[in-house]
């Protein structure tokens, strides 16, 4: 009885905490890709590295809980990207989050791309696109998710 | 007949005299950059963007800005902003930036800051008028900014410097030695 009490105390608190939390008139989006490099592409290892702007509309500091994006290199899927880095993000602001695809061994990834890899390394242009989500997470809410797509031409000189 | 064709000519004249606006909004300059709190755990960078309308009837309003911002060879972050502020034709606007800045990026080893920074703002502006007509202008600007102390944090280290202590340090010391004498009467 007594546990069933402090449940519902806690529940009404916390039903309270959210009432009075500004809500954003919009969620946060994502801004666009920047800083694409290639740091390795061979067929013992390929590591391509770039950063993903998101804005956080809310007036709240947030935190990254999930980072969940897959990689495909002239729409043949190279590999997902779900390494989660420390990154602050600031209230009413844009961040940055930094993606690293690391496929070591490459694996099928390689074969599937190694074409459009050897058009990478010589400079040519080759289209890169990111899909999939990151997950904030504000105040004590349910984690907030940020869908990404994006789509383009890179060449590394 | 021939008011048709006086008609058509008078027509003709009157579109090829009508002039479709020329113009384009250019970026001016960066003003006033100011690295500021660089005491704190974290501190801010701000500057006021310059821009001209070179439009001579039309008004713009600032769609979007976004600024990839570089202090040292460091990438520090991207500030972006959606704005409706206004830039009138034939006129300037600067528009205010400010970014947070996680100041141990720009601590060397010892946790101390150089006299001089590189800032390099590198960025891209959308603006558009009523008719749905984009403007995007984009510019650098690279600029050596001094960081001056605030008489408080100068105050600060100095007191730092000379072993000093604060004042609530002194507080601190003089509760320690009264709780020490009255434990010594006892």
């Amino acid at each position: 009885m007594a546990q069933l009490r402090y449940i519902s105390v806690l529940l009404v608190i916390s039903l309270l905490f959210s009432s009075y939390a500004e809500a954003p008139s919009t969620e946060p989006y994502f801004v666009k890709m920047k800083g694409f490099k290639v740091v390795t592409f061979n067929a013992k290892r390929i590591e391509l590295s770039s950063i993903a702007v998101f804005f956080n509309t809310y007036n709240h500091k947030a935190k990254l809980k999930e980072v969940n994006i897959d990689v495909y290199l002239e729409n043949k899927y190279l590999g997902k990207v779900n390494n989660l880095e420390d990154v602050s993000i600031p209230k009413s602001s844009a961040f940055d989050i930094p993606l690293i695809l690391n496929l070591d061994p490459p694996g099928p990834a390689i074969t599937n791309s190694l074409w459009q890899g050897t058009k990478l390394l010589t400079g040519q242009k080759v289209k890169i696109r990111y899909e999939g989500y990151i997950k904030l997470k504000v105040l004590a809410f349910v984690p907030i998710t940020v869908k990404i797509k994006d789509e383009m031409s890179y060449s590394i000189f | 007949m021939n008011k048709i064709l006086i008609i058509i000519l008078i027509s003709f004249i009157a579109i090829a005299c009508k002039r479709s606006e020329s113009g384009e909004i250019l970026y001016k300059d960066t003003y006033n950059i100011q690295l500021t709190g660089l005491s704190k755990k974290t501190g801010a960078i701000k500057a006021l963007i310059g821009f001209n309308n070179q439009f001579e009837k039309t008004d713009f309003k600032l769609k979007e800005i976004d600024i990839d911002i570089t202090i040292d060879g460091i990438d520090i972050g991207t500030y972006f902003s959606k704005n409706t502020l206004t830039i009138k034709a034939l006129s300037d606007l600067k528009v205010p930036i400010e970014y947070e800045l996680n100041n141990e990026k720009l601590q060397d080893d010892k946790g101390e800051y150089p006299s001089a920074f590189v800032v390099v703002l590198n960025g891209t502006a959308i603006f558009v008028n009523d008719q749905s007509q984009e403007q995007e202008v984009k510019f650098k600007h690279k600029e050596s900014v001094n960081y001056v102390l605030s008489k408080r944090d100068k105050k600060k280290q100095d007191k730092n410097d000379d072993g000093q202590l604060s004042r609530s340090e002194k507080r601190k010391l003089k509760k320690i030695h009264r709780k020490l004498e009255t434990q010594e009467d006892k």
